[in-house]
């Protein structure tokens, strides 16, 4: 009776842990980015392309939750330079991209030392393609989501589609912070990183 | 009691081990698709708006179809001549076999992929999968962006979940999304590339 006991104790500690473990939450990897890239230092830098003029303030946004929820900081660069970390614009994407991060520059030791990151603010604020959703009630939460988002990508990042948080696919579905956060597994990764 | 317990406490530290790994660390033999979708993937990283399910995509896409890939060509946008960006595209020849959703006249038909600038494109093409793929296509007649070169001119894009590629037992393989993800988003299990298909032919006939 004992050693079945142990048995069954044994087994169901594996199983109990082995679900959580295997859980999409904790299971992310990092760096989850495509292409498997760092930024160089912990200073994530940033400028305006000419085109990202609809709202500036949402690069600024995304910055500063990077900088008040992990260990990184920020600094603005007024003109766009060579090793200038993030720079953002604004486009029309095709199909249904809402946001685009894409390393357009990589350094030595898996960095990459210029990220440019697009941002689609007529899919972002109508969804799917109907014109009854743009008009949605959530629009500025929802720009504000993918800026973090594409922001998370260029440091590292990847999708976290296992809860309400800024690296999940799509539209928001409510006000809530959260989706404008990393998850605290995802500052742990950038935390230990930078 | 020991014994159970030491087994245990080294499987679940396998398990950490395995669960929050860093890239590069006892990958998964790469099959064909992967490395197709590794190529055209690595470097692009998206924000986009899910398909909630078959249903919707066939209610937003403008063709479903499922085929193989031909051939492809690279092309590219100039986004903008001024800050010298430019997009890479992949535009690849598709010989359909079966139209699930939309006009069934189409033999070949030519869907752009955003694909990243790092890899040379001989190796792109060198990885088209020899496979069946699903494709759920947008239009982009509407799409006015920058200076086209290269693109056909009738042309479709992949839905980000709209891009399934036949990996056999592996089961259907996405260029930009997971198959897990699709899974939870619509509460269905898709084994297999034929299960996913018959999904968008249930969507499509209903």
């Amino acid at each position: 009776v004992l050693k079945l006991r142990s048995r069954l104790v044994a087994l169901m500690l594996v199983s109990l842990l082995a679900s959580s473990i295997s859980s999409p939450a904790l299971a992310n990897s990092f760096p989850g980015n495509s292409d498997g890239t760092v930024a160089n230092d912990s200073t994530e830098t940033f400028c305006l392309g000419w085109s990202f003029t609809t709202d500036t303030s949402l690069a600024w946004y995304a910055l500063i939750v990077l900088d008040q929820t992990t260990d990184m900081t920020y600094s603005y660069h007024s003109t766009c330079q060579a090793y200038t970390d993030a720079v953002w614009w604004e486009a029309n994407l095709d199909g249904t991209t809402r946001g685009r991060r894409e390393c357009y520059w990589y350094g030595s030791g898996g960095t990459c030392l210029l990220n440019d990151l697009w941002m689609d603010f007529n899919q972002i604020d109508c969804g799917l393609g109907s014109v009854q959703y743009c008009s949605s009630s959530y629009t500025w939460e929802d720009r504000a989501k993918t800026a973090v988002h594409e922001l998370g990508h260029a440091v590292g990042l990847g999708h976290d589609e296992s809860s309400s948080n800024a690296m999940k696919s799509g539209d928001v579905s409510s006000t809530a912070e959260v989706w404008r956060r990393y998850t605290s597994h995802d500052i742990g990764h950038l935390d230990t990183q930078y | 009691m020991r014994s159970y317990l030491f087994y245990a406490s080294t499987t679940v530290l396998l398990l950490v081990g395995s669960g929050c790994a860093n890239s590069g660390e006892e990958e998964p033999s790469v099959t064909e698709p992967r490395n197709f979708v590794a190529l055209a993937t690595d470097g692009l990283d998206f924000d986009y708006d899910p398909l909630p399910s078959a249903a919707a995509a066939v209610e937003h896409a403008d063709l479903i179809v499922v085929g193989n890939i031909v051939s492809a060509e690279e092309a590219k946008v100039i986004v903008d001549p001024r800050s010298q960006r430019e997009w890479r595209y992949a535009i690849l020849e598709v010989a359909v076999e079966t139209t699930l959703s939309g006009p069934g006249d189409s033999k070949n038909v030519f869907v752009a992929l955003d694909v990243s600038r790092r890899p040379a494109w001989g190796e792109i093409e060198a990885s088209l999968p020899d496979a069946d793929v699903l494709l759920v296509l947008h239009d982009l007649k509407d799409w006015t962006q920058g200076e086209r070169i290269g693109f056909p001119p009738k042309v479709y894009s992949a839905y980000h979940d709209g891009f399934w590629i036949d990996a056999g037992g592996v089961g259907p393989v996405g260029v930009r999304a997971e198959r897990t993800d699709l899974e939870a988003r619509w509460g269905k299990q898709f084994p297999t590339f034929a299960s996913l298909v018959r999904e968008f032919e249930q969507a499509a006939t209903d």
